[in-house]
């Protein structure tokens, strides 16, 4: 009787891994599914972190050897990534003025590593307390699975809403300049 | 029946009660391989409906009609579009053919609110979506916002859309052609 069970999930599992198009155990579904969803977490805990001016918890977001990049400069390294916050304000600040939506999450995990896209819309104060969306981009991340869970071992934003150009005006009108 | 045999009672009925509506929630008789095959299903759907958007917004036709099942409709109001043939040519008709390595900087749409549902090889999707367009000092500027109702079938082992209807809300078709017609007019 066990011996014939087994013959049978044997023939059963083939068939069931076919159709997700996922090879493996329930194991190892089980764990693609679990990865896919941390990575999800990642995705919105950087903006938590970013909008909550946590820089540790930004900076541990990344691998000791992690990468920011965007048009303009390029961070590497968890005390370079800290670093990088400190143009926003000190850390810990009580933050008001501005977050991120972000959407649209795209995560593709091939066993220790991953690669994921996510959409960010930056929403900043406006006239009379207003939420106004205020720039629009993209994230490219590759990332790793660092013992006890993932990292981003790179992140390229890329803002395209306005372009680099356009948002160093904007800035400009708003401070009066 | 002494007191402490009705409260032993109540608490048995109440524990068998309470037992009823957890194995409810956790699927009576599925097995882990289904319950996880649920979880799978739902993350995959979910990623269709993003998948949706990129290609949309990547102007990647084929990308975007092979979304949808090989009998996949594409509907909004009285346009029907049935068939991937004619899901592609749709595209072609309202964005025109892109150019080679087009990259889209003036609109894309935030995907939201996912609300799936998956009967085994069936599934229904609510979702919302926002399309952001450029304005004019570059900044985002949510332009039309709606709804989408989706079928959909797990053909060959892949997800695919048997049905998606898109329902315009803010504007509304009449009131999206007027600006449609007056940024056109702009352009001239």
């Amino acid at each position: 009787m066990i011996r014939w069970l087994m013959a049978a999930t044997l023939v059963a599992l083939p068939v069931a891994a076919s159709a997700q198009g996922t090879a493996g155990s329930v194991e190892a579904r089980l764990r693609k599914v679990e990865d896919e969803l941390a990575i999800r977490r990642i995705q919105v805990d950087y903006a938590a972190h970013l909008d909550g001016r946590d820089h540790k918890a930004y900076a541990a977001l990344f691998t000791p050897d992690g990468e920011w990049t965007n048009a303009g400069a390029t961070h590497k390294g968890r005390a370079a990534i800290e670093k990088m916050l400190t143009m926003l304000g000190p850390d810990g600040a009580e933050n008001k003025a501005n977050f991120h939506i972000i959407s649209n999450p795209q995560v593709n995990v091939t066993g220790d590593t991953a690669t994921a896209v996510s959409r960010y819309l930056f929403v900043m104060r406006g006239k009379d307390g207003r939420p106004v969306p205020s720039l629009a981009g993209i994230y490219t991340d590759s990332l790793v699975r660092d013992g006890a869970g993932w990292k981003i071992k790179r992140r390229v934003a890329n803002d395209i809403m306005p372009n680099r150009e356009e948002w160093a005006k904007i800035i400009a009108a708003q401070n009066g300049e | 029946m002494t007191l402490p045999r009705i409260i032993l009672q109540g608490s048995l009925a109440l524990l068998v009660a309470g037992m009823g509506v957890y194995a409810v929630a956790q699927r009576p008789g599925a097995s882990v391989e289904q319950r996880l095959q649920k979880v799978e299903d739902e993350l995959a759907i979910r990623r269709v409906l993003v998948d949706y958007s990129a290609t949309q917004d990547a102007r990647d036709y084929a990308g975007y009609a092979n979304l949808f099942a090989r009998e996949g409709e594409w509907v909004n109001g009285k346009n029907v579009h049935k068939g991937r043939e004619a899901i592609h040519k749709m595209l072609v008709d309202l964005y025109g053919p892109p150019p080679p390595g087009y990259v889209n900087n003036e609109s894309y749409h935030i995907s939201s609110n996912p609300q799936v549902d998956v009967q085994g090889d069936r599934a229904t999707a609510r979702s919302r979506h926002l399309l952001i367009m450029r304005g004019p000092n570059g900044e985002p500027q949510p332009a039309l916002a709606g709804r989408y109702e989706d079928e959909l079938i797990r053909e060959d082992g892949q997800w695919k859309i048997l049905r998606r209807v898109d329902y315009p809300i803010m504007p509304t078709p009449e009131e999206w052609m007027k600006q449609i017609q007056a940024r056109r007019a702009k352009q001239q």
